[in-house]
């Protein structure tokens, strides 16, 4: 006899079973419905484009628990045990929507019981209840006893709460069936042998009365439910909502390339910009809903990590904290504002200085499990910044510098890539690549014999090849990373209408922003151009043949160690073709211990290059510091950016044990065939 | 207090393609005058601080009309440009004149201009606008405060570091020094930038018939460096002597002339170089 059947102080165990679902359920639907009023303060939601896809890709992420599997390593064990936990969380959610909602609810549930596939169902969650007992326990050791730098602070009761739910639940599900396999209870549904588990539990009972044991178990079928249910209404009070507003956050991301940031039409839109609450986007006050404070971004962020005011996780936190104050200061956003003049946010809440130390290098959200896009919020608040007129007084004289000369450097636009030795384009003429130089090579001497480089490998190559001189304007990346997407829009339509006017069948640069910003964002603007970082083309070269390396090289015992831009790697998946042309080269790569989509940002992103140095160390000399202790001879890069952070950081640590700085095309061009 | 920020358009003399053997002006690049920045930032710090209103002017044709809608957009609250077509090619002293009609009606306390163009670098028309409008005047301004009772503190830059610093009673011309202050920027379609956008550059035509005196200055020609050879010098090979050439700038310096048709002359000159190189 199931304990609902039983009769308590004369009330029937199932109108005591459904009364309490239904004042749970009442207590969670409401709190939920206030959380998604707190939504719709927000502007549009506007990303249901690809429904199907959409719902695919959320299902599939959550479901593989891929949140957790992108940023598992040997390293970091700790996303396996939220694995066990929502695997553990499906198989009992599902357990009790089938049998108890659907089958109880619709009065089916003997059927429903009369089944093999229930009987194979309470072995799965017998054997998947360890599973989640073991990983909640060492979430609470690990968060109250360990405490990793990443959970510094979060020793909060609200999460032992929940890691003690997670915890005591499958025990109460295990426990409960022992005592009815001791009490003698057929196996659910249609099988033969009881869960083994739960079996072997049951044998601590062997030496109790039968009336003890009938009583453990109708303690515990309530034990079970109460906490059951408490889940359901601590899921609107806490960070369990997650649960529910993680896949949305999934569901909901953008679907334009990752590289790419949001335009702004300036003919639809007066402001810009995060000023308040009713600013933001629907999806992105989702975001805080959805961010559970695991502090990954905060660990993987590079800012924080030398020492900026920047914290990822605490931008996500603070706009939250401001979310659910939201309703009751939407009167006095002006006083707010009035009152704290150095901080955005009306109501004083994310100081100008954590906005502006961004890098954008993209390790927070490619680190988040839930998908969050802090980068997109902290654009939109630089964006409110330059819509104001406060800026870092470095990055301030820097758009002036791109106003007037089309660099950030503010040399007369007239000497834009001079002495670099390649041919201009004509108009009429027909090449295979227009060869653009950007801002770095066009006037940095040393980077100059990068492009140099490159030229030579194109003519080994027989391409024909040229590149356009004083037409080229910046690309405008780091402009529009600043905020200045008026500045960005106006140098992107200059550049595309010039391009047009050549005939080519694709456009090459070296340089990561450059390569990112033509070929995702100048789509946006009418510029649908073809474009190849100087990496891919290398490798496609070598790979058809096209060019040749010298067979025996002296250099091939030197250890090279290849960094990943920020711009090649994360928002654009060039990981390979780098490594294997130097693969090709050396006998032996190292690879930094932050590698690949972990790589750390050498710091010159996001405008950065030209911020008014302030709190904190270089990002160039951490990562360079990373190198040195791998002791390589060779330090490659495929950046121009990371190229000049590099040899500063090189020059700061006093000649990094001589470490040789190259790009990759002069390494390749030293050994041409 | 109106503050009156004059604007000069010059021909942006790091970008001129010149065509030597023609010794033809090829293009140019109209541009505002680069201590113009300092001055109508100046202008508009002083307004931040002391209310009132900042008007562009600029004695330009129609190309001129960009840089004063871009003083607009900085944030100015009027912008007049003055001209009338024969004024080509005026110099300082008519221009100086011009400017003093247009302000005529406007009623002004404080005119700030460059100290000195970039084009010409005369540095004469702070003094020629105080001489026309017979107010005082000062050039070389590197701070600038505005005192009680409508009287101003001015810091003339003098050479090594050296200051003066100067009281003067309003109205007043002053010729704004670059380093004065940090420009801002003003970010397209920022608030700043709407607001100047919603506004109109003014014309106003100049009257010739109020014009004294002749043109005293007129431009001949402009010309461009000749190209100069450089001799790359590796230090380490020279001797105690040769260095000492070297430090008095005396090294490498040989005069040969070499007569003769163009033709002759260049063949000659490669002779000698390529011995030389050998």
């Amino acid at each position: 006899m199931s304990p609902v059947s039983l009769t308590y102080w004369g009330i029937p165990g199932y109108v005591i079973f459904w009364v309490l679902f239904i004042v749970a359920m009442v207590l969670f639907l409401r709190r939920t419905y206030k959380l998604w009023r707190y939504l719709q303060l927000g502007k549009q939601w506007d990303r249901f484009d690809h429904i199907l896809k959409r719902i695919l890709t959320a299902f599939f992420h959550v479901f593989k628990q891929w949140c957790q599997f992108k940023t598992l390593s040997l390293k970091d064990l700790s996303g396996l045990g939220h694995v066990f936990m929502a695997w553990g969380f499906f198989i009992f959610v599902i357990y009790y929507f089938l049998f108890i909602i659907v089958g109880a609810g619709f009065g089916i549930s003997e059927t429903m019981k009369n089944s093999s596939f229930f009987y194979y169902y309470s072995w799965v969650m017998d054997i998947a209840a360890p599973f989640v007992i073991l990983a909640a326990l060492w979430g609470i050791i690990r968060r109250y006893i360990i405490k990793p730098s990443r959970l510094r602070g979060e020793q909060t009761i609200e999460a032992l709460v929940i890691l003690i739910t997670v915890f005591i639940h499958p025990m109460t599900h295990l426990l409960k069936e022992a005592t009815s396999i001791a009490l003698g209870h057929l196996p659910a549904g249609l099988g033969s042998s009881p869960p083994i588990i739960s079996s072997a539990l049951s044998q601590l009972f062997s030496g109790n009365t039968l009336s003890s044991v009938q009583s453990a178990n109708i303690g515990l079928f309530w034990a079970h439910w109460g906490i059951v249910l408490f889940v359901l209404v601590y899921i609107a009070y806490s960070r369990y909502l997650h649960i529910i507003a993680a896949p949305f956050n999934i569901l909901l991301s953008p679907s334009r390339p990752k590289g790419a940031l949001k335009p702004i039409d300036f003919v639809a839109t007066e402001a810009f910009g995060i000023t308040n609450i009713n600013d933001f986007t629907k999806k992105q006050l989702l975001e805080c809903y959805s961010c559970v404070v695991c502090g990954r971004c905060q660990d993987a962020c590079p800012a924080y990590a030398t020492g900026k005011p920047l914290n990822p996780k605490k931008v996500i936190q603070d706009i939250k904290k401001h979310l659910l104050v939201g309703p009751q200061l939407i009167g006095n956003m002006a006083e707010a504002s009035a009152a704290n003049p150095g901080k955005v946010l009306a109501g004083g809440v994310i100081a100008e200085d954590e906005i502006w130390a961004c890098t954008t290098c993209g390790t927070c959200i490619e680190s988040c499990p839930v998908c969050n896009d802090q980068i997109g919020i902290i654009v939109e608040l630089r964006r409110k910044l330059v819509y104001e007129g406060r800026f870092d007084k470095g990055h301030e004289r820097t758009l002036q510098r791109v106003t007037r000369d089309y660099n950030p450097w503010g040399i007369r636009w007239n000497n834009r890539a001079k002495n670099t030795g390649i041919e201009e384009a004509k108009k009429g003429e027909k090449y295979d690549c227009i060869y653009w130089i950007g801002c770095v090579a066009s006037f940095d001497e040393r980077v100059r014999e990068v492009a140099q480089a490159m030229a030579k490998i194109l003519k080994a190559a027989g391409l024909r090849f040229a590149m356009l001189g004083v037409k080229e304007k910046c690309c405008g990346d780091f402009v529009r990373r600043l905020g200045d997407e008026g500045l960005f829009q106006k140098l992107a339509s200059e550049n595309i209408r010039m391009l047009r006017e050549f005939d080519f069948d694709f456009i090459l640069t070296h340089c990561p922003h450059c390569f990112n910003t033509i070929k995702n964002e100048y789509p946006q603007f009418g510029g649908e151009f073809k474009v190849v970082h100087h990496t891919q083309l290398i490798h496609d070269l070598l790979k058809e043949g096209k060019i040749r390396l010298q067979e025996s090289r002296q250099e091939s015992k030197e250890k090279v160690i290849y960094h990943d831009p920020c711009y090649l790697g994360r928002y654009n998946s060039i990981y390979q073709e780098p490594r294997q042309t130097l693969k090709k080269i050396f006998d032996e790569i190292i690879e930094f211990p932050r590698n690949r989509n972990k790589s750390f940002c050498c710091g010159a992103g996001g405008g950065n290059t030209w911020k008014e140095q302030e709190a904190g160390y270089k990002m160039s000399v951490e990562r360079l510091e990373e190198a040195m202790r791998a002791a390589p001879q060779i330090l490659a890069t495929a950046c121009p950016f990371c190229f000049l952070m590099f040899q500063e950081a090189i020059q700061i640590k006093g000649n990094g044990d001589g470490i040789n700085l190259r790009d990759i095309a002069e390494i390749v061009e030293r050994f041409l065939y | 207090m109106k503050i009156v920020v004059c604007l000069k358009l010059i021909a942006d003399p790091d970008i001129i393609e010149f065509d030597i053997t023609t010794e033809k002006l090829g293009s140019i690049y109209l541009v505002l005058d680069p201590i113009d920045y300092y001055v109508l930032e100046e202008g508009l710090a002083l307004r931040q601080k002391w209310g009132g209103e900042v008007i562009a002017v600029g004695v330009a044709p129609k190309e001129g009309d960009e840089i004063l809608r871009n003083a607009l957009l900085y944030g100015a609250d009027r912008a007049i440009r003055l001209w009338h077509d024969e004024l080509q090619g005026a110099d300082t002293w008519l221009v100086s004149q011009v400017i003093k009609q247009g302000l005529e009606k406007i009623g002004v306390d404080l005119i700030l201009c460059g100290a000195r163009s970039k084009d010409t670098g005369s540095g004469f028309m702070v003094s020629a606008l105080a001489h026309h409008l017979n107010i005082a005047s000062a050039t070389g301004i590197i701070n600038l405060e505005v005192g009680s009772d409508k009287k101003l503190i001015a810091h003339k830059k003098l050479p090594r570091g050296q200051r003066e610093t100067y009281s003067l009673e309003l109205p007043a011309v002053l010729g704004i020094e670059e380093g004065i202050n940090e420009p801002r920027y003003v970010a397209p379609f920022s608030k700043t930038y709407r607001e100047g956008m919603r506004k109109e550059v003014e014309f106003s035509e100049a009257s010739l018939s109020g014009l004294k005196g002749k043109q005293l200055i007129t431009s001949l020609r402009f010309t461009q460096p000749r190209p100069r050879v450089k001799v790359g010098v590796n230090i380490s090979a020279l001797s105690m002597q040769e260095k000492l050439k070297l430090i008095r700038g005396e090294l490498g310096r040989e005069k040969e002339l070499f007569e003769g048709s163009p033709e002759e002359a260049a063949k000659k000159v490669f002779a000698r170089l390529r011995e030389i190189l050998k």
